[in-house]
């Protein structure tokens, strides 16, 4: 069963123009609602975040993503699947995140701070705010930061 | 009032009573008793492993057909002794998923979910065709929207023994079907190859060159078929209608048992048949049968001359379904 990774968590991608980077980059990193010496304070949804500026997992700890709608609950949201040293590192991440926050950076900007509830290790999703979840160009992005690494 | 037991010891009691079962200063264990019955507990495990080989047997035939990932299986055609999907069927039981058999199928190369490819080249590259799909996904994939997976090949081989064929439906008290003695040893092969899906944000869907069934020249899958199920448990009028959309379908067809809530129909496309299940539950019913859906989900199934198709979604209306399946060339 794939777990929630952003509960209630809001997307925020600014897209320019719909105009896709070649390069975009999808990071996991521990965060914080409150100021944490060293770590980048980021906005989402009008509330303040801070980031470990280290990524505990990249798009290469990822093996693969999909698109997946699920109209009574998530609306749009993206299935993560680890690789075998990805889903160590998320196992890690969420073990020593419990009840706090993860951040879900892609493109350098936070699109998702959701608290973790449990253990994580080998899939999850990425959710958007319900009831639509993830815009389109945001679903583009993550999959695109995730399948076209190689 | 006094309690009239108080003075009873009740550990004397207990220890009395129990030397009472002690056997007899002569007693000596039965052991010729003793093994007679390990024996037979021993073949009444046996008959029920092989039951449940003859149920797998089954199985094969009844669930010849899914697309190993997303579970579409086809079989149609049939040649001289292969068969490929012609068109999916289902037939509806009378039993409850419960008492319809486990069906277990042994896998001599495992079906495996799948593997992410970078894209339409990679894809055709390891699975060796070119994917038909409707335009509007080919460009999702193109534009990084929608994402491919390459699962398989699959082979099954199961091999016929008569005896447990027998056993099996001698359990269920069938005495008027009658089983060749010449159909032992017989091997029974199900070759699917790469399936390819696409996942988007509608749905998924998934296409596999037609799964191939084969059998030694001559062997009368048919028949085999409908005494299979009918040791699988269905009835004599059940057996043989499925016996019926087999040779129809090439054997792609599935049971789905009474208490399974998915409904499902014919629809027509520009292709010809489809089948579609629709679940308005919450059940999950993926485990009930081959094409079942999952909650809420719409499951289409069809087979065109060179590949079969499954598509499966939550959010499409079936008149979505259908447009996205026409408009596959």
């Amino acid at each position: 069963m794939y777990r929630i990774l952003t509960l209630g968590g809001y997307a925020a991608l600014m897209l320019i123009g719909g105009v896709l980077q070649a390069q975009a980059q999808l990071t996991m990193n521990a965060a914080a609602e409150e100021p944490v010496q060293g770590w980048q304070k980021m906005e989402i949804e009008g509330r303040a975040v801070w980031v470990n500026p280290k990524p505990a997992l990249t798009s290469a700890d990822i093996q693969g993503a999909e698109p997946a709608t699920d109209p009574n609950y998530n609306g749009n949201f993206v299935k993560v699947f680890f690789s075998e040293v990805g889903a160590k590192k998320m196992r890690e991440l969420t073990t020593a995140q419990m009840n706090k926050l993860i951040a879900m950076v892609l493109d350098g900007k936070l699109i998702s701070a959701p608290k973790v509830r449990a253990v994580i290790s080998n899939d999850g999703i990425i959710t958007g705010k319900p009831p639509n979840g993830l815009t389109v160009e945001e679903v583009r992005r993550i999959l695109t930061s995730v399948n076209q690494k190689k | 009032m006094d309690n009239t037991n108080k003075d009873v010891n009740t550990g004397e009691w207990v220890y009395e009573r129990l030397a009472r079962l002690a056997p007899k200063q002569d007693w000596r264990p039965n052991l010729d008793l003793g093994f007679a019955n390990f024996r037979r507990h021993e073949h009444m495990a046996k008959r029920r492993r092989r039951l449940q080989q003859a149920v797998a047997l089954a199985v094969l035939i009844a669930s010849i057909l899914a697309l190993v990932v997303p579970t579409t299986r086809g079989i149609a055609r049939q040649l001289l002794d292969s068969f490929y999907m012609k068109r999916p069927e289902a037939v509806r039981s009378t039993m409850p998923r419960s008492e319809l058999p486990d069906f277990r199928i042994e896998y001599t190369s495992l079906p495996s979910i799948g593997h992410f490819v970078s894209g339409m080249a990679e894809a055709v590259q390891e699975a060796g065709f070119q994917p038909r799909l409707p335009p509007i996904l080919a460009e999702q994939v193109a534009s990084g929207l929608a994402v491919l997976k390459v699962s398989g090949p699959v082979d099954e081989r199961i091999t016929i023994d008569v005896d447990d064929l027998k056993a099996a439906l001698k359990s269920r008290a069938i005495d008027d079907v009658i089983v060749p003695r010449n159909w032992s040893g017989v091997e029974i092969g199900y070759h699917v190859g790469h399936s390819i899906l696409v996942a988007f944000l509608g749905g998924r869907l998934g296409q596999s060159p037609p799964p191939a069934l084969v059998t030694p020249p001559g062997f009368l899958l048919i028949d085999f078929t409908e005494v299979a199920l009918r040791a699988a448990g269905l009835t004599p009028s059940e057996a043989h209608n499925a016996r019926n959309m087999f040779a129809e379908s090439g054997g792609a067809f599935s049971i789905v048992p009474s208490d399974a809530k998915s409904n499902f129909r014919d629809v027509t496309l520009k292709s010809g048949h489809g089948l579609l299940f629709e679940n308005d539950t919450n059940q999950d019913e993926r485990q009930k049968c081959s094409f079942c859906p999952g909650p809420h989900e719409r499951v289409l199934t069809w087979a065109a001359s060179d590949r079969i198709f499954q598509l499966r979604s939550l959010t499409m209306n079936v008149a979505q379904m259908v447009e996205l399946a026409d408009s596959i060339n």
